[in-house]
C-alpha cells in the first residue's frame, strides 16, 4: 500500500505541488511568527545585557503595585536629593542622575525630526564613562549651555554635521543648540529606531522643566559588596517611596516588558496564520476530494485485488501525512522568508529591529511539523472515509460515487453549524465571555464553514445569475464556462468558500472601517468644540502625541483666540487619560483641564453641580457614578502611580466626547502634581466671535512653530486626518489577508487543474470540432471568473454581515454609524474576477497544450 | 467556406473532385532500431460524394491514416490534401478553422459535450465559428437522423444510438468537404450500428457529402460505396460496391495472405 501511496503522489507531481504550497504557506507563517519573535527576543536580551551590564544598582520612583501590570511610559521625576543619599551609602563607587524625556528636533534646512514609530528623545549626557550607554564618535560631550551631541543613526539620516545648529523642543519650546559631537552605543539595535539629542545636565533638566530632578539614579558599585547588598543598603536608606533594582533585575524587567510587547505582536500574527491554515484546509479537503473521486477506479481496483477498507483509507491519509510532512518542512524553512518579510514590512512603517541570526527554537520545528501534518491529516479523512465506501464493481464500471450524502442531511447540517456559529458570535459579541476574540474567531469560523457546507445549493441559481448579463455576447466558450462552473456545484462551492473566506475578512475589514471612519467623523461633528484643534500626530498614524501644555499657554495669548483649552493625559495602552486605580482593581484614566476654560465654553454637558475655577476637583461621568455609587460632592480616593489624592466630585457630565471620550476629569493643576510627566494630548482653540478665521489661524500657526509637529486643524481636517489613520491601519490588515486570498487562489488554480486532468477528453473532442486555443482559454477563464464571483458574492454577504454583527456589539463605544463602502466593494469584485482571470491562466494554458489526438483516441 | 480555400488550392479538375487525399505519406513513430513505420509511402484519393470505408488488422495502419488526413497528427513527410487544401501550408490556428469548417468526425464514443444538449452539440462547430447554421439543412439532418424528439436532451438522457447519430448530425452540420468516422458503430449493437450507417449512407446520397470510416467490421464496411484495404501501413487492395461477405472474403485471403 506504501508504495502505491508513492506512486500516486510522484505520479501527480502538479496535484502534489499546488496542495502541498498551499499549506506551506500556512505553515511558513505560523513558523516565521515564531522565528521572527523569537529572534528579536533573543536579539534584545543581548543587546540590553549590553547596554545595562555596568549598571549594578539602578533607583526610580517606587510604582504602586496596582500599577505593576501596565507598562510605564517613563518614571516620574524625583528630587536630586535622592542623589546625595546614595552617593553617601558605603560600597557606592560612582552614581549618577539620569535624565530623559520626550521631544523633537529641527535640522538647519528646517526639517522636522519628530516621532515616527519610535520616539525623539532628549537627555541629559551621562558624566560617567562606566554608566555611559553612548560613546562619542566624534567631537566633544556636551558639557556647555546650548551644545548638543546626537546619535550617529539620526546624524547619518538626516545629514548632521559638527558645528551645524539643532533646533530642540521639549517642554520648551524650540530653542537652538550647537552639535559638538557624535555619538554611538553598542546597544543601539535595541533603541528601534530611536533618536536621541544629549544636553548637558543641567540644560536637559531644563529643557525637561524638571529643574532639580532626576528620573533615574544609575550606580556603580565597589568591588567589597554585592550588587543584592548594595540595592539592599541604598533601598534602605532612602525607605519605599523609591524602588531600587540591581542591574539584574532591571534587564529582566526590561525583558519581561519587551516579551510582553512580542507576544502581543505573536498573537497579531498568528491570527493572520490560522486564517490562512483555515483557508488551506478548505483546499486540501477540495484536493482530496476531487482526488479520490478521480482516483475511485484504481481504488476499486485495489480493493477488487484484496485491499481492506481500513488499507484504502490508510493510503488516502498516508498520502495526506507525506503532503503534510513536506509542508512542514519546507513551511519550516518558509517561514524565515517570512520572517524576513515580516521585518521589512515593519521597516517599510518604520520601526527599525534590530537584526540578528534567526533563532529556529525546537518548539517551532516541532509546531511547523505538527501543523502541517495535522491539518493536512485531518482535511484529508472525510475523503479516506469516502474513497473506502467504494464498491469496487461499482467503481470498476466507472460508476464512481453514487453513494451521496441526501441533500436534506446537508441542509440539516449546513444549518445547524451556521447557527453554532452565530451563538458563538454572538456569546462572543454580546455575553461577558473571559475571552470574547476567541468566541467571535470560532463563531466565524463556524459561519463560513456552515455556509460552505450549503453552498452547493446556491451554485446553480447564483452563477446562472451573475453570468446572464454577460452571457449574450460571451458565445460558446461563455456558455461552456457557465456549464462548467455548474455541473460539480459541490466542488464548485468548496472552491468559492476557500475564496470566501480571505475574501469576505477583507470586506469585513472595509466595512468595518468605513464604518469606524462614518462614526468617528459624526463623533467629531457632535463634539467638536471649538474653531481649531491642536494635536502632534506622527506623519506614520498611530495615537496622538503628548506636547508641551505652554503651548496652549501661548495659543491663549494670540489676538483673536477666546479660549486653548489644553487636555492633559499621559499616554498608555488605555488611551490618552493618566491611569489610576479605584480600590486596587478597577483600572481607569483621567484627563486634566483647567477648569477655567471648561467655564469659557468646551462642548460639556453638565447634569449636576458646577464647573469653577475657584473650585478644583473631579468630574465624573454619569454612567462611571452610577456604576460605583457615587454621588455630587462625594470623595473618591485615586491611587496614582506615585501619588495617592482624594478628591470631590464637583459636577457629573453626560456626554464627554469633547474631552476625547475622558470619563474622569480633573483641575490640570492636580493632574500636573501627580503626573509629572503629563503633558497635552489634544487643544481646542475656541476663536473670539466675528474674527478672521484665515488669519487668526495663521497667528496660531506662527505660535505653534517653535513646537515642532504640530498641526492646526479645523474640524474637516481632523476628519480628513482620521481617516488617512484608519486607512494606513486597514491597509496594513489587508496586505496580511492578502496572504489568505491568494491561498484560495491558489484553490481555484488547483481545481481548474484537476478538472481540466477529468475533461481531457472533452477538451480534446472541442478542439477536434474545431475549437480555437484562445476559445478554450476563454471558456477555462469563465468558469474560473464565476467560481472567483461566487466566492466574492458569499464573502461579500458574510463579511457585510460579520461587520454589521460587530458595530452592534460596539454600539456603546459610539460605533454608531453602519455604513457599506460602494466604491471599495464595487472595486473588490472587480478584483475578485481580475483573481479568477489570473488563477485560470496556468490551467487554460495546460487546456490548451491537451493533444487532440490522445484525448479522442480510445486507450 | 469553399471559395477561401480555393484560394490556397491547386486550381484543377482533378483537386476539386477529390475531398481528400494523401500522397506518398510516411508516418513515423520512433527512431533508430525501434522505428516503427505507421504509414509507409501511401497514395490514396477519396472521391466527393462518396462513403468510403478503410479496413484492416489491428496496426495496419488505418486509424493513424484517417488522424492524418483530418489533420489531427501530423506526417512525417508527403503531402496531404484536404478540400483541395494541402495541409502542410496551414498553422495551428488555420487547421482548427479547417476542423471546424471543413471536416466533420464522429468518434467511437465520447463524441458530445456532456453539458450541452443534442441540439447545442449539433450546432456547436458553427457555433464556434460565430456561424449561424442553416435551419433548412439542420432540420433535415435532424429529420434523416430520427433525432425530433431527442434535441432538447443532455447525452446523459440518449442511448448509445440516439448519442451516435447526434454526433453524427454534428458531424455533417457545417456540410463539411469530409466526415472522417473512427469506429463509430464500434460501441453499439448491431441494429443500433445499423441504423446509424443507414442514416450516414442516405445522407451521403441524398446530399452529395463524404464519409471516410475506419472500421473492422464487415458488416459496416458493407454500407460505404468503396473499401481501402490496408495493411503495414500500405495499401494493398481495395473494393466497389462491397457487400459484407464480399468483404469477409477479401479480408480472409488478405489475412492469409499477410
Amino acid at each position: 500500500m506504501i508504495r502505491a501511496t508513492l506512486k500516486s503522489i510522484l505520479g501527480h507531481k502538479m496535484r502534489f505541488a499546488l496542495t502541498t504550497f498551499s499549506i506551506v504557506i500556512g505553515v511558513a507563517f505560523v513558523s516565521g511568527s515564531f522565528v521572527l519573535t523569537d529572534t528579536l527576543s533573543e536579539t534584545f536580551d543581548n543587546l540590553f545585557e549590553d547596554i545595562l551590564s555596568d549598571v549594578d544598582v539602578s533607583v526610580r520612583k517606587a510604582t504602586d503595585e496596582a500599577f505593576d501590570d501596565m507598562m510605564m511610559q517613563m518614571p516620574d521625576p524625583f528630587s536630586d536629593e535622592a542623589l546625595a543619599v546614595v552617593q553617601g551609602v558605603e560600597g557606592v563607587a560612582q552614581a549618577e542622575g539620569a535624565v530623559q524625556g520626550m521631544g523633537t528636533y529641527v535640522t538647519p534646512e528646517g526639517e522636522q525630526i519628530v516621532f515616527e514609530m519610535a520616539p525623539a528623545l532628549v537627555m541629559a549626557w551621562h558624566e560617567i564613562p562606566e554608566l555611559a550607554v553612548f560613546e562619542i564618535l566624534e567631537g566633544v560631550s556636551p558639557t556647555e549651555n546650548g551644545q548638543v551631541v546626537i546619535d550617529s543613526g539620526t546624524a547619518e539620516d538626516y545629514d548632521l554635521e559638527i558645528g551645524e545648529t539643532l533646533g530642540v523642543a521639549a517642554k520648551l519650546a524650540l530653542e537652538d543648540f550647537e552639535i559638538v559631537g557624535i555619538a554611538e552605543s553598542p546597544g543601539q539595535g535595541a533603541m528601534m529606531g530611536a533618536k536621541f539629542a544629549f544636553l548637558s545636565r543641567q540644560e536637559a533638566q531644563r529643557m525637561l522643566e524638571i529643574d532639580g530632578q532626576f528620573h533615574q539614579i544609575s550606580v556603580v558599585k565597589t568591588d567589597d559588596v554585592t550588587r543584592e547588598e548594595l540595592r539592599d543598603r541604598i533601598q534602605a536608606d532612602l525607605g519605599s517611596e523609591y524602588e531600587v533594582l540591581t542591574g539584574d533585575q532591571a534587564t529582566e524587567e526590561m525583558t519581561e516588558q519587551l516579551g510582553q510587547g512580542l507576544g502581543y505582536f505573536k498573537s497579531f500574527l498568528l491570527v493572520f496564520a490560522l486564517i490562512a491554515l483555515f483557508v488551506g484546509t478548505f483546499l486540501i479537503v477540495n484536493t482530496f476530494s476531487i482526488v479520490v473521486a478521480q482516483r475511485s477506479r484504481e481504488l476499486a481496483l485495489l480493493r477488487a485485488i484484496g485491499a481492506s477498507r481500513r488499507q484504502v483509507r490508510l493510503s488516502v491519509v498516508a498520502e495526506s501525512a507525506l503532503v503534510g510532512l513536506l509542508a512542514g518542512f519546507l513551511g519550516l524553512f518558509g517561514g524565515i522568508v517570512v520572517a524576513g518579510l515580516l521585518r521589512g514590512l515593519i521597516g517599510i512603517i518604520g520601526i527599525d529591529l534590530p537584526s540578528g541570526s534567526n533563532v529556529i527554537a525546537l518548539r517551532t520545528v516541532i509546531l511547523s511539523f505538527v501543523v502541517g501534518i495535522g491539518v493536512t491529516v485531518v482535511s484529508a479523512v472525510m475523503p479516506a472515509l469516502k474513497a473506502s465506501r467504494v464498491s469496487p464493481i461499482a467503481a470498476l464500471r466507472g460508476e464512481g460515487f453514487t453513494a451521496r450524502h441526501s441533500s436534506g442531511r446537508r441542509v440539516v447540517t449546513g444549518v445547524f453549524i451556521i447557527l453554532f456559529g452565530l451563538v458563538l458570535l454572538f456569546l462572543g459579541l454580546f455575553a461577558d465571555t473571559s475571552n470574547p476574540l476567541a468566541f467571535i474567531g470560532f463563531g466565524a469560523a463556524g459561519l463560513f464553514v456552515g455556509i460552505s457546507v450549503l453552498g452547493p445549493f446556491v451554485v446553480r441559481p447564483v452563477i446562472t445569475a451573475i453570468s446572464r448579463p454577460a452571457m449574450s455576447r460571451a458565445g460558446v466558450p461563455g456558455t461552456l464556462g457557465v456549464e462548467n462552473a455548474q455541473r460539480n456545484p459541490r466542488r464548485t462551492a468548496s472552491t468559492a468558500a476557500a475564496l470566501m473566506i480571505g475574501l469576505g475578512l477583507s470586506l469585513f475589514v472595509l466595512v468595518f472601517g468605513d464604518s469606524f471612519k462614518a462614526s468617528a467623523s459624526k463623533a467629531i461633528d457632535e463634539t467638536f468644540a471649538g474653531d481649531f484643534m491642536l494635536q502632534r500626530g506622527s506623519d506614520t498614524g498611530g495615537p496622538p502625541l503628548p506636547f508641551s501644555p505652554h503651548l496652549a499657554e501661548e495659543v491663549q495669548k494670540v489676538e483673536g483666540v477666546y479660549a486653548a483649552v489644553g487636555l492633559r493625559g499621559q499616554p498608555n495602552m488605555a488611551g490618552i487619560g493618566g491611569p489610576w486605580v479605584y480600590e486596587e482593581e478597577h483600572s481607569k484614566a483621567v484627563i486634566g483641564v483647567s477648569f477655567a476654560d471648561v467655564e469659557k465654553g468646551i462642548n460639556f454637558k453638565v447634569l449636576e453641580g458646577e464647573v469653577s475655577e475657584d473650585n478644583p476637583g473631579l468630574l465624573v461621568h454619569d454612567a462611571e457614578a452610577e456604576e460605583f455609587g457615587w454621588l455630587l460632592g462625594d470623595t473618591v480616593k485615586m491611587q496614582f502611580p506615585t501619588a495617592e489624592r482624594e478628591l470631590q466630585i464637583k459636577a457629573i457630565y453626560e456626554d464627554s466626547r469633547a474631552l476625547a471620550g475622558a470619563k474622569y476629569v480633573m483641575t490640570s493643576e492636580i493632574f500636573d502634581e501627580v503626573f509629572p510627566n503629563g503633558q497635552d494630548m489634544f487643544a481646542f482653540v475656541i476663536l473670539d466671535d466675528g474674527v478672521d478665521i484665515e488669519v487668526v489661524r495663521q497667528r496660531i500657526e506662527q505660535a505653534a512653530e517653535s513646537y515642532p509637529g504640530i498641526r492646526v486643524q479645523d474640524q474637516n481636517e481632523i476628519k480628513e486626518d482620521q481617516r488617512d489613520q484608519i486607512d494606513q491601519l486597514l491597509g496594513l490588515i489587508l496586505v496580511l489577508l492578502v496572504l489568505a486570498v491568494f491561498i484560495s487562489a491558489l484553490g481555484i488554480v488547483n481545481t481548474l487543474a484537476l478538472s481540466i486532468f477529468e475533461r481531457t477528453r472533452e477538451i480534446g473532442l472541442l478542439r477536434a470540432v474545431g475549437m480555437t486555443g484562445f476559445q478554450l482559454r476563454r471558456m477555462i477563464t469563465w468558469e474560473s471568473v464565476l467560481v472567483s464571483l461566487l466566492g466574492a458574492m458569499l464573502g461579500a454577504l458574510s463579511g457585510i454581515f460579520l461587520a454589521w454583527a460587530v458595530m452592534q456589539a460596539l454600539a456603546e463605544e459610539g460605533f454608531s454609524e453602519f455604513s457599506i463602502p460602494v466604491v471599495s466593494t464595487v472595486i473588490f469584485f472587480v478584483l475578485s474576477a481580475v483573481l479568477g482571470v489570473l488563477a485560470a491562466v496556468f490551467p487554460a494554458r495546460r487546456a490548451a497544450k491537451v493533444d487532440v489526438l490522445s484525448a479522442v483516441t480510445v486507450e | 467556406m469553399q471559395t477561401s480555400q480555393q484560394t490556397k488550392s491547386v486550381d484543377s479538375v482533378e483537386e476539386t473532385r477529390l475531398a481528400a487525399q494523401a500522397i506518398n505519406v510516411r508516418k513515423t513513430y520512433g527512431s533508430g532500431d525501434t522505428v516503427v513505420r505507421a504509414l509507409d509511402d501511401l497514395t490514396v484519393s477519396f472521391e466527393r460524394g462518396t462513403f468510403h470505408a478503410i479496413m484492416g488488422p489491428s496496426g495496419s495502419g488505418k486509424s493513424t491514416l484517417l488522424h492524418c488526413l483530418a489533420g489531427l497528427d501530423d506526417v512525417s513527410s508527403g503531402d496531404v490534401f484536404l478540400g483541395g487544401v494541402n495541409l502542410a501550408t496551414l498553422t495551428e490556428q488555420e487547421r482548427t478553422v479547417l476542423r471546424r469548417t471543413a471536416v466533420g468526425f464522429v468518434f467511437q464514443s465520447f463524441n458530445l459535450i456532456p453539458t450541452l444538449t443534442a441540439e447545442e452539440n449539433v450546432l456547436l462547430p458553427s457555433r464556434l465559428g460565430g456561424q449561424k447554421m442553416d435551419p433548412e439543412w439542420l432540420a433535415t439532418l435532424v429529420r434523416t437522423l430520427g433525432l425530433e424528439d431527442r434535441l432538447t436532451h443532455k447525452p446523459g438522457e440518449l442511448s448509445g444510438g440516439q448519442q451516435q447519430r447526434v454526433a453524427a448530425a454534428r458531424a455533417f452540420a457545417t456540410r463539411p468537404d469530409v466526415v472522417f468516422a473512427d469506429e463509430p458503430t464500434g460501441a453499439l449493437d448491431s441494429i443500433s450500428g445499423g441504423s446509424l450507417l443507414a442514416f450516414m449512407r442516405e445522407i451521403v446520397e441524398k446530399h452529395e457529402q463524404t464519409v471516410v470510416m475506419v472500421t473492422h467490421d464487415p458488416t459496416a464496411a458493407s454500407y460505404a460505396d468503396r473499401v481501402v484495404f490496408l495493411a503495414d501501413g500500405r495499401i494493398i487492395d481495395e473494393l466497389s460496391d462491397p457487400t459484407a461477405d464480399k468483404v469477409l472474403d477479401r479480408m480472409k485471403t488478405l489475412g492469409s495472405h499477410s
